[in-house]
């Protein structure tokens, strides 16, 4: 077997396979999609007419509106879901088994559970006082936090497991308080993984749709609802514009979240190296 | 231990630097730290001595203030800090695995504890150059840990524990992670920094005796959580005041014996104690809690014993009837294996003299100076 795969041609082979899978099962509908957004007519293989108009329009009017709700909740959602996941995971590294268990089961478990489900379920939470949030845009935002925490907890979990012995106690022997400890040492350590959760969340809340469409006010459509309901309308093209849109800001948010969390440099070492 | 015989720096204590009063550590009915009393001055270097599971990292623990004590007291110069949180108590410490922050530059990692302490920049600066530069390091300050060797990253450790200039260095197994020579090296640097500040206390933990010898001015061994020997290394070695001591402390030679009423003779008086063993009278110096009488430990360290094939070349001293075992030549030394009766010794002699053959019969001789007598326990 491992003469198999040591042999040049056989890994040749492979990799043309796994080329040839990723570009049918990945690469096919993202294309499609890209030329559904360009697309006059499409009544044969390929669309024809092509046009710029689709992808112009959705950034007006209720499409742009839908894009912007999208980007304030994808963000706003992921600042919320890493400050919870990381409190919590960090609450529960010591905590007796059981009570940890606990802790992962409700972190969790809004991954196991149909987002629609989800969405009914927060709605049929909400919809009394106080905690009466029906139709409110915060109740987008809580939605979205409970479906991305279960991310940024795992992702900081994994992030703790891995912190170097003793750099923790380490610190507070030299003196720093347990939130400085908190600041300088353990937060700056998990940066790598918060920074993939961070990602990852934001991908998902920026798609996001089977809870969404379950408790959305009427004044805060955001993009995936709206490319639902234009393709449920028959307007496809458009749908397939504003999925790109919604696409290439997600692409330019988790660029900017890559270029931004590179290792920081601290003010005596940039001091010293400029000197 | 305050039987021991000579005189320990904390006798004459003032106000010591560490103090620890009858400190436990429990769990459950476990005691992994039984009532140890313990007292640091001012510059002194105290090493904590023993196995591993003896309860001489959680003692350091405790005084570092990681390990809650579930009884006694710990003070720090005149202030109780049982209770007080690591952050509040100031000290230095250095670990095995050096426990450098890897997302912080060398110089950032000594400044962390100034800056801790809201210092202001220029004097961070000052401080951080100082400790760099007397720990060989200062060329390394804009490097990150991880582009360090093992030596390098330990001499950082030590600096940023230097650096908020604490009255009491604590070091747990600072060297174990590191090769023979660079230990050697390491602990002459450790003991050159020691004479740049000698009012720094140090708390020294390790369970290698050589590290022990060679920076400690007091050897404080510990087994299953008690104190079973506190003295100087010189002491200890030639005087151990029990088996336990004796055993870890340089492998010694113990062989049961029994005390005989001491006749008059010369040996007699100059404070020499006769006893038996298979056979032969032996003359030796009784440690402080020895019996007066009946059975006792006779202590003698490997290379204090001669061997010699003819016994009438033998006319003075201690001798034990023996036949070689075994032997070994060891490079700078060679080393014998000889039952005595039921009893075994190890004798430890230059590489140059002849390696003696199995199953020869020989003499094993010692001076009765280099003998000493310990209670059986």
């Amino acid at each position: 077997m491992s003469e198999l795969i040591h042999s040049r041609s056989t890994r040749w082979l492979l990799a043309g396979a796994g080329l040839i899978v990723t570009a049918v099962l990945f690469g096919l509908p993202l294309l499609t999609l890209v030329l559904a957004s360009i697309a006059g007519e499409w009544t044969r293989a390929l669309p024809t007419h092509p046009t710029l108009a689709h992808l112009r329009a959705a950034l007006g009017g209720a499409q742009r509106a839908a894009l912007w709700h999208s980007l304030a909740t994808g963000v706003g959602a992921t600042l919320a879901a890493l400050v919870l996941g990381v409190w919590g995971a960090l609450a529960s590294r010591d905590a007796p088994r059981l009570v940890r268990r606990g802790v992962d089961a409700v972190f969790l478990l809004p991954v196991a559970i149909p987002s629609v489900s989800i969405g009914l379920a927060l709605l049929v939470a909400f919809s009394h006082p106080p905690l009466l949030l029906n139709g409110t845009v915060a109740l987008v935002g809580v939605t979205h936090v409970v479906l991305i925490t279960a991310y940024a907890y795992a992702s900081a979990q994994a992030g703790i497991a891995r912190l170097p012995a003793g750099v923790e106690e380490m610190a507070g022997s030299l003196g720093a308080t347990p939130s400085r400890v908190l600041v300088r040492v353990t937060l700056p350590l998990l940066l790598p993984q918060l920074r993939a959760a961070a990602a990852l969340g934001f991908a998902l809340s920026m798609g996001e749709l089977g809870a969404t469409i379950m408790i959305y006010p009427p004044g805060w459509v955001t993009a995936p609802v709206e490319v639902f309901s234009l393709t449920d309308r028959g307007s496809l093209f458009a749908g397939a514009a504003l999925s790109v849109w919604l696409l290439a800001t997600t692409f330019g948010a988790l660029w900017l979240l890559d270029r931004r969390g590179s290792p920081r440099r601290t003010a005596l070492a940039r001091r010293r190296s400029d000197a | 231990m305050n039987e021991t015989p000579w005189a320990t720096p904390r006798d004459g204590l003032e106000s010591p630097q560490i103090r620890v009063q009858a400190l436990s550590v429990r769990y459950g009915d476990h005691a992994v730290l039984d009532r140890i009393d313990l007292s640091v001055a001012a510059g002194e270097v105290v090493v904590l001595l023993g196995a591993s599971g003896s309860g001489k990292t959680t003692l350091l623990r405790a005084i570092a203030g990681f390990t809650a004590p579930t009884g006694g007291r710990i003070a720090l110069g005149a202030t109780d800090v049982t209770r007080a949180p690591p952050y509040a108590r100031g000290l230095g410490l250095v670990v095995q695995n050096y426990a450098l922050f890897p997302h912080l530059r060398v110089a950032d990692n000594v400044a962390f504890g100034l800056r801790a302490r809201k210092l202001p920049r220029a004097q961070i600066e000052r401080t951080v150059a100082r400790f760099l530069e007397m720990t060989g390091m200062a060329a390394y300050a804009q490097r990150y840990p991880r582009e360090l060797s093992g030596g390098q990253q330990q001499r950082v450790a030590i600096a940023r524990a230097l650096a908020i200039e604490p009255p009491a260095l604590l070091l747990d197994e600072p060297l174990s992670a590191l090769d023979a020579p660079l230990r050697a090296e390491m602990l002459e640097e450790l003991r050159r920094l020691h004479a740049q500040l000698p009012n720094t206390a140090i708390v020294y933990v390790t369970h290698d005796q050589t590290e022990a010898i060679a920076i400690g001015h007091r050897i404080v061994l510990l087994h299953q959580g008690r104190i079973v020997a506190d003295g100087a290394p010189r002491h200890l070695h030639d005087a151990p005041p029990n088996r336990y001591t004796a055993e870890f402390f340089g492998q010694a030679n113990l062989l049961p014996a029994r005390i005989l009423d001491t006749p008059p003779g010369a040996d007699g008086a100059r404070g020499y104690v006769a006893v038996r063993i298979a056979d032969r009278t032996i003359w030796a110096r009784r440690s402080a809690d020895a019996p007066a009488s009946g059975e006792v430990l006779l202590c003698v360290r490997p290379h204090d014993l001669r061997l010699d094939a003819d016994p009438a070349a033998v006319s003075e001293g201690n001798r034990l009837d023996g036949v070689v075992r075994s032997s070994q030549w060891l490079g700078a030394s060679q080393r014998a294996v000889v039952d005595i009766g039921p009893a075994t010794v190890r004798v430890d002699r230059p590489a140059s003299a002849p390696l003696p053959a199995a199953g020869a019969r020989v003499q094993v001789t010692f001076a009765a100076e280099r003998a000493v007598l310990l209670a059986d326990r």
